[in-house]
């Protein structure tokens, strides 16, 4: 395979990440507004940790692969990983029936660590091919293959959609530990 | 507090797109660095009623 053809095929890899980061956040869109649970300020630090894990990828995407962006991935995912860690500590000692929904029969908090461990994994493996560091060029968004260009709409769009729904939640001040309603629909 | 920290990471999206690499990085170790000190305020306040 050609030092090409090895950069394309890791563009594509990152940029089929950030979709499947882009629907992780989306499902905890879709729990927030239909199942009516508001998230917690640690649940917003592990939404964090996939929008830190969006910026490396998307770095990938744009800038092609190099270590450091894989290295902004590993330090967010374990970012994340401490905050779900925080979280299920909190809520392992029985009968604590654990915040928020479930989904598969675990919380949300487990799922968020589970996927934070298979992104530390999976980008400490596939930083390995040395490879796709070579003859690395910037794309601009015009020149992206279709892929590409969904990806960074969604992560765009996903990560805006968090910050207005966050603000209509917790407004200027810090949010509350356990929140029962938005701050700005009273 | 909290959806400034999400902006700040939608600006270093914005420049990365841009293809700003430096700006990029600059405005996400800021908001990782945030994000760190409010994961640690979470568990100092937790461990404070724990002792």
């Amino acid at each position: 395979m050609s030092e090409q053809h090895d950069t394309t095929l890791f563009r594509n890899l990152n940029a089929l990440g950030v979709l499947a980061v882009s629907i992780v956040l989306l499902t905890a869109f879709y729990d927030q507004f239909t199942g009516g649970g508001l998230p917690c300020p640690l649940c917003l630090l592990q939404r964090i940790g996939f929008v830190g894990v969006l910026v490396g990828l998307l770095l990938n995407v744009i800038r092609g692969p190099k270590p450091d962006h894989y290295s902004i991935m590993i330090v967010s995912a374990f970012f994340g990983a401490a905050a779900a860690l925080r979280q299920i500590s909190l809520h392992i000692v029985p009968p604590d029936p654990g915040y928020g929904g479930t989904f598969l029969g675990y919380h949300y908090y487990t799922w968020a660590f589970l996927v934070f461990a298979a992104i530390i994994l999976g980008t400490a493996l596939i930083a390995a091919y040395s490879t796709q560091y070579h003859k690395q060029r910037f794309i601009r968004f015009a020149d992206q293959n279709p892929l590409g260009k969904t990806a960074i709409i969604i992560s765009i769009a996903v990560v805006a959609a968090n910050v207005l729904a966050i603000f209509a939640e917790c407004g200027p001040g810090q949010c509350p530990d356990n929140p029962v309603s938005y701050w700005l629909f009273g | 507090m909290m959806s400034l920290l999400f902006l700040l990471f939608l600006i270093a999206i914005v420049f990365a797109v841009l293809g700003r690499e430096k700006p990029s990085l600059i405005a996400y170790v800021v908001a990782m660095a945030v994000s760190l000190f409010w994961l640690h305020h979470h568990i100092g306040a937790t461990l404070t009623i724990q002792l």
